[in-house]
């Protein structure tokens, strides 16, 4: 009896030690969880590689990145997922990601590669843009980003997102600046009055506009693809500026201090393949990076708008610049 | 004996608590630099910090007392679902009472025309309405509580020798529960100074933005730990200033009077009555229930958008980890406070017991903050991870429950206690026979409120949980960042229901004693 | 026999001191103790039953030497000015709560509490809740509590004084009735001189922790000490 007691415990503590690691990923909850594009992942990565994916998930990829800061040396990160380019900026030269050959990158769009660098892997992207609902607002046609306030009437209310607390409203600021450079704070006092509140977060802004509340919410081109095909409604739609928008690339990291570094590859190649790139539309509601890559109709019949060209090196140092400049005149500003 | 009682509610608080915040503010001081103090936007918050407080706080308490007072001194009709329905209030979580607040007073709302020409519901309006809403409770317990247990032997005396309501009121009334309203003013300033939901989804903006919200700032997307940390230390000096008030006002805040319990403030007249409680109803419809009436009209409208397998797995998550909470509170406050009131303690542990409310002067983010960076390696782990987000929701709770536990050891006296001994019962004799039969309610109702409170705990969760666990405020969240309000409106009707089956039964129980 | 001895007994705590150098109660005997306030009465009541420490001195019960045990071992049931009764139980079940700690069998102390009920002259009172009873009701229950335990020894701390004046004579009467057929011995602290007359038969008078007088009631009511008569008048 001891001795089968001995040998089941042997056993068990033999068998604990040989299944493999997980992966660990670290990125936003909407990546992770159930019916999410991670979870799509897991099962496909499971199935090729016989590991797991542990996914650790946070409010924004902002706090991923952090915690990696914070643990320093002991983190248990083997992949950054989620991080945007506007965020990337920050941690790019600090030595902490794997470089990656060129054939990682070989089947994206090539405009999404960042010039001359091999760390960060873009998995999506999408265009900033200001959406309405064409039942209860008009919007003119070929208009530039510096008109979009013009011909307002009072009434008119807009939820955007801070820049302090959202990625989107961050992306948003470095838009103002780059395609408005010194018209940037005209444009904001113009747009002060019709702000409706500056919500911390994308769901927050997005509920207000969904409830009626406000008539243009700050979003992505991509997001009516959703009203499409979940709910067949048609009357919300973006606006379009001719001068271009934003473009907001995610990324996936494989960080240098990963001992499983060959599954991040691994994990990097099963992300950027055919097959989950494609549900990436749907999951993300965002472009997949991959090229070529079959959408569904509702995404076919939205426009792709002009991209906004940004110098990320004059970004990377003006930025901390700007979200200050900027807080301090919308506490003025603001009624 | 009694310090191995104690031991497990100083661990707790130590490791979970001290500990993490010393690291800390050892991380945030040391690159310390006074820009931090000269920098413009900081001093104007830390003024926007504490004056949103201060007029917040006024109001909660006089929203607070008003309707104690009517609740328990002038008998208002349905006072027992009254104090119900208050009592649920301070529960819910932030996110939710902020769409409630929208859904009223935000444009379309019902209460939109009352705003219309200002600003409407964003800003100072929204914030105010949302901190009397969640903080009113606190004013409403501890005076009504105060009001329910003072003697009134005293102000019956002063009428018969002809002295006026409003004197008595003055002069014997108002001395007797004047802790229980300062005790609660601290309490409400507190916690609105350290807001963070409300004031992010009501406030909108720089122009109001408080340290707590710097703080977030710096941790979600400025990766600005050293800030963060400089911010943290400059909130936690002024909490433990608020502490030291608090606890002087602690003194004398415990009635046990229960003599006399006829009182001399109710209305003379049916008529009087009836106007009255037609107002406080009015009143509480007005701030209180049109929120929550809007959650449900949004929310019952598209039930049927509920995933019922993922709703079933989040809730069996949620009660689960609530279960843990109760549990362990319970567990590790329970021997303290015996420990206080029973043996023959020292000074010394009676003062210290208290300091188990200190995780409450803090704000949640910089425990939280606190937290990850002293045990960063939980996250991910599943086992770790639900052992973490017990413990964390339980350093929240204790404070919470040592309120309604203290009340039942203070109803258990001493004598009962030696009269057990005397009739031979040993120590566990005495606890499982006298004791822990005296505390039942005591332990049912705390253990009540720790559930609800980790029901409605977002933060601990987003902290700590792989991404597996989704309990149902959780889900709430996600839902939202992916598109399904629906499904989000739906889940805050559940959520909602819950919270109130729970508050029902808190507030039973604690009306068992008028 | 000598149920109950007390010898060179030395209580202290802080300014106040209670020095007893002998005392004795026979078995089936009723001491009354009185004397003004502070003048340590209570406190030799607790020393006996084990809530106040004992600094020198011993008190045996029985032969048996008590003033180290804890108080559950002592076998000395103490009751109260107020009643203390326990608020989760019944009335029948407040009055076999120490037969059940003995191991005694439940029908037995169901028997054994219904038999104390209808000598304390309350049997309608079995099932009701506590907090149902009047003052007298619930002093009457704390008493069949604490004779029900059976112990040798029982510690009355003025169990009158809460009642009102028919009340308390009718409990006076009982108590002795009921005390004197158990053949238990009992101790029975009072301010008021009634108390002691109608229920003991022996009085210790005490003065600021000291022994003025001890005898038995009639050497007590004769007494010409001046301390004595002063305190008995009041």
């Amino acid at each position: 009896m001891i001795f089968y007691f001995f040998a089941s415990l042997f056993t068990w503590a033999a068998l604990a030690t040989t299944k493999p690691q997980p992966l660990r990923v670290y990125t936003y909850d909407s990546l992770a969880g159930r019916s999410t594009l991670g979870e799509y992942l897991n099962q496909r990565f499971l199935q090729q590689t016989g590991v797991e994916i542990q996914f650790v998930s946070f409010g924004t990829s902002g706090e991923a990145l952090n915690q990696v800061f914070l643990e320093g040396t002991q983190t248990t990160a083997d992949v950054l997922l989620g991080i945007d380019e506007v965020l990337y900026q920050k941690v790019k030269d600090k030595g902490l990601f794997e470089r990656l050959g060129d054939d990682t990158f070989a089947s994206l769009e090539p405009s999404l590669r960042q010039k001359g660098d091999s760390t960060f892997v873009p998995f999506d992207y999408g265009f900033l843009a200001f959406l309405y609902d064409s039942e209860r607002a008009r919007v003119t046609d070929s208009i530039q980003l510096k008109d979009f306030v013009k011909g307002f009437e009072k009434s008119k209310k807009v939820v955007i997102q801070d820049p302090r607390t959202s990625t989107l409203g961050v992306e948003f600021l470095v838009w103002t600046h780059e395609k408005l450079g010194d018209g940037f704070e005209q444009f904001w006092r113009s747009l002060a009055p019709h702000i409706l509140t500056i919500s911390p977060g994308w769901s927050g802004a997005y509920e207000l506009f969904i409830k009626k509340q406000a008539d243009f919410v700050l979003s992505y081109t991509t997001s009516p693809a959703y009203h499409r095909i979940k709910e067949n409604k048609h009357n919300i739609k973006p606006v379009f500026f001719t001068d271009g928008h934003f473009r907001q690339v995610e990324g996936a990291l494989i960080l240098n201090r990963s001992k499983q570094k060959k599954l991040g590859e691994q994990f990097v190649k099963l992300l950027l393949s055919k097959e989950a790139q494609e549900q990436v539309a749907t999951f993300q509601w965002m472009y997949p990076a991959r090229a070529e890559v079959r959408l569904p109709k509702e995404f076919k019949e939205i426009p792709i708008p002009k991209k906004v060209v940004v110098d990320w090196n004059r970004v990377a140092a003006l930025k901390e610049n700007w979200l200050k400049k900027w807080t301090l005149m919308m506490s003025q500003v603001q009624k | 004996m009694n310090w191995i009682l104690s031991f497990p509610a100083f661990l707790i608080l130590i490791m979970g608590f001290v500990a993490p915040l010393m690291f800390l503010f050892a991380l945030g001081l040391r690159d310390f630099s006074d820009s931090v103090l000269r920098d413009p936007f900081l001093l104007y918050v830390i003024q926007f910090t504490y004056f949103q407080a201060l007029v917040s706080s006024v109001l909660s308490v006089g929203f607070g007392f008003f309707t104690a007072w009517m609740i328990k001194e002038w008998r208002v009709r349905g006072g027992s679902w009254l104090w119900k329905i208050c009592l649920l209030c301070s529960s819910l979580p932030a996110i939710i009472v902020a769409l409630g607040i929208l859904g009223t007073w935000g444009p379309g709302g019902l209460g939109s025309g009352i705003l219309s020409g200002t600003r409407g519901v964003f800003g100072w309006t929204g914030i105010i309405l949302g901190h009397v809403f969640l903080n009113f409770a606190i004013p409403l317990r501890l005076i009504g509580n105060a009001l329910r247990e003072r003697d009134r032997s005293a102000e019956m005396t002063a009428l018969s020798l002809g002295m006026s309501r409003l004197a008595i009121f003055g002069q014997i009334t108002l001395p007797k529960i004047k802790p229980s309203i300062v005790c609660s003013f601290i309490l409400a300033f507190l916690f609105s100074s350290t807001s963070l939901f409300i004031v992010l989804f009501l406030g909108g903006g720089p122009r109001f933005t408080t340290l707590e919200v710097s703080l977030y700032e710096a941790i979600k997307l400025n990766l600005d730990n050293s800030r963060a940390c400089q911010i943290a230390s400059v909130q936690a000096i002024i909490c433990t200033s608020i502490l030291f008030l608090y606890l002087r006002s602690q003194k004398g805040s415990f009635l046990n009077e229960q003599v006399h319990r006829n009182g001399i403030f109710r209305p003379r007249t049916k008529w009087i009555e009836t106007i009255g409680s037609c107002l406080m109803w009015s009143l509480v419809v007005f701030l209180i229930g049109l929120p929550l009436i809007s959650i449900l009209v949004d929310g019952v409208g598209v039930l049927h958008f509920l995933n019922l397998v993922e709703l079933s797995r989040a809730a069996l998550i949620s009660l689960g980890i609530a279960f843990g909470v109760g549990v362990l509170s319970l567990a590790i406050l329970y021997p303290l406070l015996h420990a206080v009131h029973h043996e023959n303690s020292s000074k010394a542990l009676k003062g210290l017991s208290w300091l188990v409310g200190l995780p409450q002067f803090f704000s949640s983010l910089v425990v939280a903050l606190g937290l990850s960076v002293f045990y960063p390696s939980i996250r991910g782990n599943n086992l770790q991870a639900y052992l973490a987000i017990v413990v964390a929701q339980t350093l929240f709770v204790i404070p919470l429950i040592q309120f309604p536990l203290r009340e039942g050891f203070q109803r258990y006296s001493k004598e009962q206690d030696l009269t057990a001994q005397s009739l031979g019962a040993n120590r566990w004799q005495r606890f499982l026979w006298v004791e822990f039969p005296s505390m039942k309610r005591s332990l049912i109702l705390s253990a009540l409120i720790a559930a609800g409170f980790s029901l409605g705990e977002v933060a601990t969760v987003l902290l700590f949980s792989p991404a597996e666990v989704q309990t149902l405020s959780l889900s709430i969240f996600q839902a939202m960042s992916r598109y399904r309000f629906q499904e989000a409106h739906a889940m805050t009707v559940i959520l909602l229901v819950v919270m109130v089956l729970i508050f029902g039964v808190v507030g039973r129980l604690e009306e068992k004693d008028d | 026999m000598t149920e109950i001895k007390i010898s060179n007994l030395l209580l202290e705590r802080g300014t106040f001191q209670l020095q007893l150098d002998a005392l004795q109660i026979q078995q089936g005997e009723i001491l009354g103790v009185m004397g003004k306030s502070g003048s340590g009465k209570t406190s030799l009541l607790h020393s006996i039953a084990g809530f106040f420490p004992i600094k020198e001195g011993q008190v045996s019960v029985f032969g048996r030497e008590i003033s180290r045990l804890d108080p559950e071992k002592r076998n000395v049931a103490l009751v109260f000015q107020k009643p203390w009764l326990f608020e989760h139980q019944t009335v029948i079940e407040n009055i076999f709560f120490g037969l059940k700690l003995q191991g005694v069998s439940k029908e037995e102390c169901i028997r054994q509490a219904e038999d104390w009920l209808k000598k304390m002259e309350i049997p309608e009172l079995r099932d009701r809740k506590v907090w149902e009873l009047s003052g007298g009701q619930a002093q009457r229950v704390s008493l069949a509590r604490a004779l029900a335990v059976g112990f040798p020894l029982l510690l009355l701390d003025e169990p009158f004084s809460a009642l009102d004046a028919p009340l308390r004579k009718g409990l006076r009467a009982l108590v002795r009735r009921l005390v004197k057929e158990s053949g238990k011995s009992a101790i029975l602290v009072s301010h008021d001189w009634r108390d002691i007359e109608e229920a003991a038969d022996s009085v210790l008078i005490l003065d600021s922790g000291r022994k003025v007088a001890w005898g038995s009631l009639r050497e007590i009511k004769a007494s010409t000490d001046s301390r004595v008569k002063a305190i008995c008048e009041e």
